[in-house]
């Protein structure tokens, strides 16, 4: 119920269509409101007029890269609270984890395959940052 | 149409007037003719005919020796040559344009006669050879007997053939490109002119790239053919040293837990010295100077040279220096020229170094060792790719020897994969038996089990009891925890936990 009362907005960004429908889906069916897109460029389209509590951001994508997106993020004051989650498939090494986890607004990241326990137990921790 | 028709019957004549001027200088003889002299066979009046001789002359046919205050017009044997050897003032303005076009041309023009003889090159082909008018080609360019041809022009003197086209090496070891065919000379004879570039560059660089494609196949066969990274690494030396002929190599890997450097895959390396005692110190040796590639996080390139009888020093670094003196121990053993370290890594994440070396008078070109450095990351992937799915099944055999059942299905809900404990608690001999049929038909109430899983694609995951139904028709209560899981490109697959309950309820 309290869930009903706070209901927490997720932008999913990811390229992959599938991922994307399935990854909504299943944040809406456990009481999410979501916000999709395909890219770097309608992720930043997109926050020019929402404000998501989080972030779900797929780090390959074509167009834009992960810092260029963040770097816009950075700059606009009303996404500050905004807290952001990777989604991968591929393994980050350490350099370039430690350049992604520079930006004050990422909390974690998620390696695909994963599990929607992971996921759901990621975005709450997320949330109660 | 009309205007080409008069333009035609207009030239005809003066053609004809042409021919009749250069027979008449022919027949006159070798010593040239002078105005006076072809006015008899050709009679036009001076000017007139002095007009059609400068008309001769700018079309290169014929040319002129100033002796004293008469002209002697000669045939020209090689129009080509012949405006080379003018002097500038001598020169039409026309013949100007065309000989510093071709004296500049990037590539080389060759005019040859019938003997081979050299009647004309122009300055590309100077640069390279030297002036070698008059000599024969073979010699010249190819150090070869003058009756030799090593471009083929005999066909184009036999008129079997009217252009070669070939590639040769000539004597300094260069790769020449070159296009021949006959040219038509005013007298009536022929030449042959040929067209040569320096493709060394060109043919060392298709060389390198057909390596390193050769060498991308086979390191992707390599890492489709292995199982275990001593294969990969074997397979990755054996197929280097087949393209880049080194004389021995090593692949280490890096080991996380022990911080280590180990030796996976070695090649070339003479039996005697390497099972001495020194040869065993050797491998230290050999440890540190990967370690030192691999923290620089660059290429290391080491050249040695004989400095006393089996002592040794490297280039460039002074004595005191540890690594030199590393290096210098590992070249006394193998008599090395020189050796080549390079960190295998993928975008940062260490897996081990390559190590090359060579003893013998062959060394790596700077191509050998670019594409050595191109492929690095290539063999650092494969590596990468081998060590995960090893970890991949360390971590199936976990799943394997779990005392929970644990089951897989597809997003359709047919058992893609069932663990031991699984088969042990619902009294199935082998995965075969459950695998692929439908996933409901291990629970009492179907329609219950079908509901879960609808869950589970709409929600993701989900968590309650269920009355499993074994295969002799027992049952027993359990709790099941199941989650989709989503992978690059979609949604995978359900994976279970079963975690049965204590109590059997009895037959169904």
């Amino acid at each position: 119920m309290s869930k009903m009362c706070e209901r927490k907005t997720i932008m999913i960004v990811d390229d992959e269509p599938d991922v994307l429908l399935s990854v909504a889906q299943i944040l809406d069916a456990n009481n999410y409101r979501t916000i999709k897109a395909r890219d770097g460029q309608e992720c930043l389209h997109k926050l020019k007029t929402e404000s998501p509590d989080i972030l779900l951001l797929d780090i390959m994508m074509p167009g834009l890269t992960t810092k260029e997106i963040l770097r816009e993020i950075e700059k606009d004051s009303r996404l500050s609270g905004m807290k952001i989650l990777f989604l991968t498939a591929v393994h980050l090494q350490e350099a370039e984890e430690e350049d992604l986890f520079a930006f004050k607004q990422v909390v974690g990241l998620i390696g695909k395959p994963f599990s929607v326990r992971e996921l759901l137990d990621s975005i709450e921790k997320a949330i109660q940052r | 149409m009309l205007t080409g028709f008069l333009i035609f019957k207009k030239m005809k004549p003066e053609e004809e007037i042409y021919t009749r001027i250069i027979n008449a200088i022919q027949d006159i003889g070798g010593i040239g003719a002078t105005i006076e002299e072809i006015s008899k066979a050709v009679p036009l009046g001076r000017h007139t005919l002095s007009k059609y001789l400068n008309h001769l002359r700018a079309d290169g046919r014929i040319s002129y020796k100033q002796i004293g205050r008469a002209k002697i017009w000669f045939v020209s044997k090689s129009p080509l040559q012949h405006i080379f050897l003018l002097s500038e003032e001598e020169k039409t303005y026309t013949e100007k344009i065309f000989s510093r076009i071709l004296s500049y041309v990037p590539e080389g023009i060759l005019i040859l006669d019938f003997d081979f003889n050299i009647l004309f090159m122009n300055r590309y082909l100077t640069a390279l050879y030297g002036n070698c008018i008059g000599q024969k080609y073979p010699r010249s360019f190819f150090a070869s007997d003058c009756g030799d041809d090593p471009c083929g022009f005999t066909g184009i003197v036999d008129a079997t053939v009217e252009e070669v086209e070939c590639r040769v090496e000539d004597k300094a070891g260069r790769i020449l490109e070159l296009k021949a065919s006959r040219v038509e000379n005013p007298d009536g004879s022929f030449s042959i002119i040929a067209i040569i570039r320096d493709a060394t560059e060109k043919v060392k660089y298709e060389q390198r790239i057909k390596n390193l494609s050769e060498l991308h196949r086979m390191l992707g066969e390599a890492v489709n053919r292995s199982y275990t990274i001593n294969q990969l690494c074997s397979t990755i030396l054996k197929n280097m040293r087949n393209v880049l002929s080194f004389d021995m190599g090593d692949i280490l890997i890096y080991d996380r837990i022990k911080d280590m450097l180990f030796c996976y895959a070695r090649i070339g390396y003479p039996r005697e010295a390497e099972a001495s005692e020194v040869g065993v110190k050797a491998e230290d040796w050999k440890r540190r100077i990967a370690m030192e590639a691999i923290m620089r996080r660059k290429a290391l390139y080491l050249q040695f040279y004989r400095a006393r009888a089996r002592t040794y020093r490297v280039k460039g670094m002074s004595d005191d220096n540890e690594l030199a003196q590393t290096a210098s121990h590992l070249a006394s053993v193998y008599n090395l020229k020189e050796g080549y370290a390079i960190p295998l890594t993928t975008s940062g994440e260490l897996h081990g170094a390559l190590l090359i070396f060579n003893s013998s008078g062959r060394t790596l070109s700077d191509d050998d060792r670019s594409l050595l450095e191109g492929v690095s990351e290539a063999i650092a992937g494969g590596i990468a790719k081998i060590k995960a799915e090893e970890e991949w099944k360390l971590k199936a055999s976990a799943v394997g020897i779990a005392t929970q059942p644990i089951f897989m299905t597809s997003l359709e809900g047919k058992p893609t994969y069932v663990n031991p404990a699984f088969l042990a608690l619902w009294g199935y001999d082998d995965e075969d038996e459950v695998l692929g049929r439908p996933y409901s038909e291990f629970w009492r109430d179907k329609s219950e089990a079908e509901a879960v899983l609808t869950a589970v694609r709409e929600k993701g995951t989900w968590e309650g009891d269920l009355v499993a139904l074994r295969r002799d028709g027992s049952t027993f209560n359990a709790r099941l925890a199941a989650s989709l899981i989503i992978g690059k490109k979609g949604p995978l697959q359900l994976v279970a936990v079963v975690m049965p309950e204590t109590t059997a309820t009895g037959l169904a």
